[in-house]
């Protein structure tokens, strides 16, 4: 599976690729970009089929990137890692077709919890 | 907003602990920085129905070795601009998950980071509302939470 993880924090990138290898993910293919537009591109060229990506990001940010994938029928599975996780905001986000909403800070386990059906 | 000390607490060491896995205990009398010591600050915007700050003061050592922890790689070879990265995302989170204590539909910006020697930051019109010390790995830490009245 090809996993791209879109955070502006490359710090972040990090911990979430870390955090892939722990829950037993590390086998899978993966790429990062550092916002929505740079997701965008490699959604394009590589077709990734899990996306996992911030939401506060500048130049797109993580919902615009929902928003323009899913208007283009990205068949993948899509999912927040972000610092905020307000009711209002997990409804948005399942609203635009998210899959999963993961808080900053996370567990090997969230990951497991969210991304097993697909990955495992 | 009277903010608990309780929560932020809370909030501060699961994010230290559960991303870096570093040792942090609260310190009821506060710390202090190094005055003569370079030094960096995080800091993020919330602005909505709540309007105000969170910011993050740690020595430069410290965020060097929270650097190295989140990009596994020694201290000495950690840039400035992955420093910058490291204590940014820390005060992203810490601010992010003190945005669930305020009234819905706040917003929080990206993250700002200033550093240097002996500096103070302020948000016009603001005050602290919540300034809490923290060890961690043996070395002092401030969150403080400012509001602007």
């Amino acid at each position: 599976m090809k996993i791209l993880v879109v955070d502006d924090s490359k710090a972040m990138r990090m911990i979430v690729l870390r955090t892939l290898r722990q829950a037993g993910y590390g086998d899978h293919e993966t790429k990062e970009a550092a916002d929505g537009k740079l997701g965008l591109d490699i959604v394009h060229e590589w077709a990734p089929d899990v996306i996992i990506s911030d939401w506060n990001m500048p130049n797109m940010n993580g919902l615009e990137f929902l928003q323009a994938l899913k208007a283009e029928g990205y068949p993948g599975l899509f999912g927040f890692v972000t610092t905020e996780g307000s009711p209002k905001m997990r409804e948005t986000a399942m609203d635009a077709g998210a899959g999963f909403l993961v808080t900053k800070p996370f567990t090997a386990q969230s990951f497991k919890d969210e991304l097993g059906s697909v990955l495992d | 907003m009277h903010f608990k000390d309780e929560d932020i607490n809370r909030i501060i060491t699961d994010i230290w602990t559960s991303i870096l896995g570093f040792e942090i205990e609260f310190v009821h009398d506060g710390v202090s920085l190094p005055k003569s010591e370079r030094s960096m600050v995080g800091c993020i915007q919330i602005t909505g129905e709540w309007q105000g700050a969170v910011t993050l003061f740690c020595p430069d050592s410290l965020v060097r070795k929270a650097t190295a922890s989140m990009f596994e790689m020694p201290e000495d070879e950690v840039s400035d601009d992955e420093m910058q990265d490291t204590l940014g995302e820390l005060t992203n989170m810490t601010a992010g998950n003190i945005n669930t204590l305020l009234p819905t539909g706040c917003g929080i910006s990206l993250p700002t980071v200033a550093e240097g020697i002996d500096y103070k930051l302020t948000i016009p019109g603001g005050k602290v509302t919540c300034e809490l010390g923290f060890l961690c790995e043996g070395e002092p830490m401030i969150a403080a939470v400012m509001e602007r009245v």
